[in-house]
Order: C-alpha cells, then sequence, then structure tokens
C-alpha cells in the first residue's frame, strides 16, 4: 500500500516536473540554424543576354566571376578575339571593381591565332580549345577562367565542357564551376 | 471531530482536481503558445525572405559590380524592409557595403549563413541572437543572372539583418497571458474541487454520523438515501443493518422483559399464601412445646424456611422493582453517624463484632431505608462470609462534581478468592460452591449495588494486603433524584 503510494506519488511529481520543464524549454525565440528558404534572385544585368561572358577572379581571389562583355546584340564572337579580351584582363570598370587575371600576359599573334581554335561541340564530350601557351602550369583558377568563358560563351544557347589544348598538354574536359 | 485532516479526503481531491486542471491547463497552454509563436515567426521569415528576394529582382545588376553601383543597390534596398525596417548588406568579391556605412560587415551574419549563400543558388535564413540577447532574423539571398538559358551567379549576395524585437515582445506577452491566466483558472477550478468533494464527502460524513448516534444506542437512526450511486448502495446497507440490528435488540428485550415480568408476577403471587404461611407457622411455633420433640424439630425448621422463603420472595421483588426501573429515592438529609448507628443497633451488632470510626457532623441527602439495606447487607455480608471484627469507616471526600461519601467496611476473614470477585455482585452467585445453601437470598448484594446505583454512587469489593475482604461505597454526598 505505502509502496503503491509512493510510486504514484512518484509518477505524478514526475509527470508535473516534465509538464514544467516542456512549459519552459518552449519559451522565448530560439536561435536556429541555417535554412534554406527558396531560390535566388535572378537579377537584369544589361547586355548580358547572347553576349560573351569573361572570367576574373574577384577581389578577394577565391573564385572567378563573370563580367558580361557586349559590343551588339545578337553577335557571337570569335574564338581568337574571345582569348584576346580575356588574356588581356580586366579593363575599365571590371578593373575598378578590383578584379584580376590568373591567367598569364600572352599577347596572341596572328600566327598563334591558327592554333586557337574550338572543335565542334559534342553533346558528350563538349569542346576542345587549343590556345598558343604551356597549360600544365596553369593555376585551378586560371583554368577555371579559360573553362568557363569558352564553355559559357563559345557555344550558343549551352553550357559545355571544355577541354583545354595547350602547346605542351591537353587538360581533361571540365565544367565551369566558378566557386573553388 | 477534525473535519479537515492534514491529507483526508477532501484535501486529496481538491489536490487531485487542482493537479488535473493544472496539467490540462499547462499543455494547453504550452501547445497552444508553440503554434501561435511559431506561426508569427514563419510569417515573419517568409514575409523578409520573399520581400528581400523580390526587392533584389527589381535591380539591375551591372557587372562587374563597382563600390558606389553596390552602395546605391543596397541602400536602394534598406528602404524597403519588411514587415519590419532592416539593415542591408551587400557583397561582391571582397566588396562589402551596408546601409550604415559605418559598419559594412554585419556583427550577427554567421560564416554559416554566408557559406551557404555563396556556394548555393538558394536564399536562406537563420534566426541568431547578438551578445545582448536580442532576437535577429538574418536572411542571404544571391543575385543569379539569366546568361544563354542558364542561371549564373553574378558574386554579388545581398544580406538583410532584422530585428525580432516586436516578435519577442508578442511571445512575452503570450507566457505573460498563459501565466497570468493560469492562477485564475487553478482559483476557479477550487469550486468544483469543493463541489465535488461536497458530494462525496456528506454521504460520507451523514454516515459517521449515523454510525455514532448507533453507537450511543439510538437504533433507529436511518440515513437518507440520495441518488443511486456507490455511496448511495453503502447508506441503503447500513440502513438495512440498522434495521436487523434493531430489531434483533427488541426481541431481546422483549424477551428479558418478559422474563422479569415473570420473575415479578411469581414473587407477587407467592406473597400472599406466604403471609398466611408465615401467620400459621408463627402460630404453631407457639405451640410447639406442648408437641413431642420430632415434631416440634420439624415445625421449627419449616418454620425457618418459611421465613427465608418469605425473605427471598421480598428480595426478587426488590429486584425486579430496580429491573422495571419501578424503584425511587425518598431522599431526607440524615446524619450519616447516626444512621449507622441505628442499623448496627437494630441489627443487635452494636457489640465489638463491629468497630466503627464515624465522623461527627456529616449530613448526606439520601434516602434512609435503602442506605440501611445497604449498610445491613454490607456489614451482614461481612460477619457472615468474613470473621469479625468488620471496621466500618465513613468519611468524605471532594470529588469532580461536588462532595462525595465514602464509606469503606473490612472484614478480618479469609477474603474473597481471586476467581469469585468478577462475580461476587451477581445474582444468586453462590461463593462456596459446596456450600448450596445459605442464610442469605443469594440476591443480597446485587440488591445493595442497584440501591447503591440508584444514589448514583459505585461499590467496589476487593482483598486488603493484611487479608481480609473489603467493599467500598463511594457515592455522592447530595444524591439527586
Amino acid at each position: 500500500m505505502t509502496g503503491r503510494t509512493t510510486r504514484s506519488r512518484a509518477t505524478a511529481a514526475a509527470a508535473a516536473l516534465t509538464g514544467c520543464a516542456l512549459l519552459l524549454a518552449g519559451c522565448g525565440i530560439k536561435r536556429t540554424g541555417v535554412i534554406e528558404s527558396g531560390h535566388a534572385a535572378t537579377v537584369k544585368v544589361p547586355g548580358s543576354k547572347n553576349a560573351a561572358t569573361l572570367y576574373f577572379v574577384s577581389k578577394d581571389g577565391d573564385r572567378v566571376v563573370p563580367v558580361p562583355f557586349s559590343i551588339g546584340t545578337d553577335y557571337m564572337l570569335a574564338p581568337v578575339p574571345l582569348l584576346r579580351i580575356l588574356l588581356d584582363g580586366p579593363t575599365g570598370p571590371a578593373s575598378a571593381a578590383g578584379l584580376t587575371t590568373a591567367l598569364p600576359k600572352v599577347s596572341v599573334s596572328d600566327a598563334d591565332s591558327e592554333r586557337v581554335a574550338v572543335s565542334k561541340y559534342q553533346p558528350d564530350k563538349g569542346i576542345t580549345v587549343g590556345v598558343p601557351f604551356p597549360v600544365a602550369g596553369l593555376s585551378d583558377l586560371a583554368r577555371k577562367q579559360l573553362v568557363c568563358t569558352f564553355g559559357v560563351s563559345a557555344v550558343r544557347d549551352t553550357v559545355t565542357p571544355v577541354a583545354i589544348q595547350g602547346t605542351d598538354t591537353t587538360l581533361p574536359a571540365t565544367d565551369c564551376n566558378p566557386r573553388r | 471531530m477534525r473535519r479537515i485532516a492534514p491529507l483526508g479526503l477532501r484535501t486529496r481531491l481538491i489536490a487531485a482536481f487542482l493537479l488535473v486542471a493544472a496539467i490540462s491547463a499547462g499543455t494547453t497552454a504550452a501547445l497552444t503558445y508553440q503554434q501561435a509563436r511559431n506561426a508569427i515567426l514563419k510569417q515573419t521569415q517568409d514575409t523578409a525572405v520573399s520581400t528581400l528576394r523580390d526587392q533584389v529582382e527589381q535591380q539591375e545588376v551591372r557587372l562587374p559590380l563597382e563600390q558606389q553601383e553596390l552602395q546605391r543597390i543596397v541602400i536602394e534596398l534598406g528602404k524597403r524592409g519588411k514587415p519590419h525596417p532592416w539593415i542591408i548588406f551587400g557583397e561582391y568579391g571582397g566588396t562589402r557595403v551596408s546601409t550604415n556605412p559605418g559598419t559594412p560587415t554585419s556583427t550577427v551574419i554567421t560564416d554559416s549563413l554566408r557559406d551557404r549563400v555563396r556556394n548555393n543558388q538558394y536564399a536562406a535564413f537563420q534566426r541568431v541572437e547578438d551578445q545582448r540577447g536580442n532576437p535577429w532574423l538574418t536572411i542571404g539571398v544571391p543575385a543569379v543572372f539569366e546568361h544563354n538559358g542558364y542561371t549564373e551567379a553574378t558574386g554579388v549576395v545581398f544580406y538583410a539583418s532584422v530585428p525580432l524585437s516586436t516578435e519577442k515582445q508578442t511571445v512575452e506577452a503570450m507566457v505573460e497571458a498563459a501565466q497570468q491566466g493560469a492562477v485564475p483558472g487553478l482559483a476557479i477550478a477550487v469550486v468544483p474541487a469543493l463541489l465535488a468533494a461536497r458530494s462525496v464527502l456528506r454521504p460520507v460524513r451523514d454516515m459517521r454520523r449515523a454510525a455514532q448516534k448507533l453507537g450511543r444506542g439510538r437504533l433507529d437512526t436511518r440515513i437518507e438515501v440520495r441518488g443511486a450511486d456507490e455511496l448511495a448502495g453503502l447508506a441503503r446497507t447500513f440502513n438495512e443493518t440498522a434495521r436487523a440490528l434493531e430489531q434483533s435488540v427488541r426481541e431481546l428485550q422483549e424477551a428479558e422483559t418478559r422474563a422479569r415480568r415473570f420473575a415479578s408476577d411469581v414473587s407477587h403471587e407467592l406473597r400472599t399464601p406466604l403471609a398466611g404461611m408465615l401467620a400459621v407457622t408463627e402460630v404453631l411455633d407457639e405451640d410447639a412445646a406442648r408437641l413431642d420433640a420430632d415434631t416440634a424439630k420439624a415445625l421449627h425448621l419449616v418454620s425457618a424456611e418459611t421465613g427465608k422463603l418469605a425473605v427471598l420472595v421480598e428480595d426478587l421483588m426488590e429486584i425486579s422493582r430496580f429491573d422495571a426501573r419501578a424503584a425511587e429515592l425518598n431522599l431526607d438529609d440524615v446524619d450519616i453517624a447516626e444512621a449507622v448507628r441505628k442499623t448496627l443497633e437494630r441489627r443487635h451488632w452494636d457489640d465489638d463484632r463491629v468497630v466503627t470510626e464515624l465522623p461527627d457532623g456529616v449530613r448526606a441527602r439520601l434516602d434512609p431505608r435503602r442506605f440501611d439495606v445497604v449498610l445491613a447487607n454490607l456489614v451482614g455480608n461481612a460477619l457472615r462470609h468474613g470473621g469479625a471484627p468488620v471496621h466500618v469507616t465513613v468519611s468524605t471526600a471532594s470529588g469532580g462534581d461536588g462532595e462525595r461519601l465514602l464509606i469503606d467496611v473490612a472484614d478480618s476473614g479469609p477474603g474473597i478468592a481471586p476467581e469469585v470477585l468478577p462475580h461476587i455482585f451477581d445474582r444468586f452467585f453462590k461463593a462456596d460452591a459446596a456450600r448450596t445453601r445459605s442464610a442469605g437470598s443469594g440476591l443480597g448484594l446485587a440488591i445493595t449495588l442497584e440501591n447503591v446505583r440508584l444514589h448514583g454512587g459505585t461499590l467496589r469489593a476487593g482483598n486488603r494486603p493484611e487479608g481480609g475482604a473489603f467493599f467500598t461505597l463511594d457515592m455522592p454526598l447530595e444524591a439527586r433524584a
């Protein structure tokens, strides 16, 4: 009898305590972890439609960022001028925004321009881009600049994997991923 | 009679009621509170995230973004905070600006939020607390643009930090309301608890009172049966038991009354013929001298036995009167020493067989005839069964309800056997089993006790340590009729 009474009292006390604890634990506004909520904001970028997009290294040097380059509507820039502009590095506003390039300062002479060629697009393999300088020693950011610039701008309406054929070797095809 | 025991039924019932009320109120309040709080926070978060996204989507971002341009967009976004004013931070590469030019970076935006929105094309939010413990909602929305049919990260991320102080106040107000509502709620719960306790306790209390009355001899006690629950069943059973008990007791009483009336009637009927017989034997006794020796002896025996029979019948009638409660006190003021002396003289016990110790001037109010019977019985008994000398000591004492008269009668005999002592006042009880016939009727001490009781006193019998039996009479000096 006494044992049962004690046990039932203990149960009641435990229930009451649990209730109080629940009540207290639920109070206030608690901090949370990071919760994803919907898609990103799509902004209008003037001149980005059908323009070539060059990729330069961002100010803090951890990624490549897109810079649209347009000389007129509905005009596809040829591979040689595209490579030339890319190799020239950021100028004007891009330079003012602190963008840099990781590619070597190479001027593409007309003699070299025969090497600059973009192979025909194949949906499964992508494209191969030939450049007139060695590519084995290029940094990751430099390779990304090439892959992203040609992958996004060389073929209309598609983003393609890019293999880079330098004077020394051919880098295997990769996709453009601006972030490291 | 304790009405509220420390853990009585009422206390336990009320405690159980309050516990149930507290648990249900607490659970309801907690669940309601949680739902309401989550709804409030969800609405704030969703509104803020979608507002920031919508606002960002209306902006034109000229890539590459210069610091002045980013500053312009950030200030533009900062004006359109919803649901609360917010602080906007813009990051593009290493460029960081905010609506507040003094602090280009936020203290509440965590690195985990920054990593998440920079590496994924999703908006995200996080609730954090600043150093002072105030809650903030931080939102990160990366800006992307469409290019060549694909979405492309611009590298620009906008953050907003929204103070949640309004939500905090609302939530605290809800907690306060719940707390303030709980106390009156519990107070209100006491009322049904008391009513329920009353409905249970009233039958129990009635039953206890009835049982007490029954114990005091009020056998006609019954309980009012209310409703048809277990307590009503108990009350019904109680009533049936009481009825059966009353019936049995009445039958017993009737049987006893019949038996007593029979004894009374018998003794009454015997009295008249006995009176005649006594008269005849007295006449014959006078003439016994003229008869031969054997006849005279027989005649004396008949005469003596007839006398004893007459005494027995008188005693029987006396005890019948006590049984019928027909005995009455005829109170008179008497001097106790005088009364004792007169009793002893009348019985010719005024020689040295009886030693008296009588205080002078003690007057008592009692029935002189019954007092005489009592004293004569006690002294006669002492002389007959005990032995001379018999000590009669009269004294007074002050008791709880007035002065009391104490009379001690002690003999010098062998005393009363211990197994006999409890039955000494029983009717027809013979102290000496071998002696079937005694001088007394066997009712002497019973009549003595009834007489003492009639005066409101007590009579005790015992043995003195130095040998011999004693009887102690204790009765009020002023008897009441």
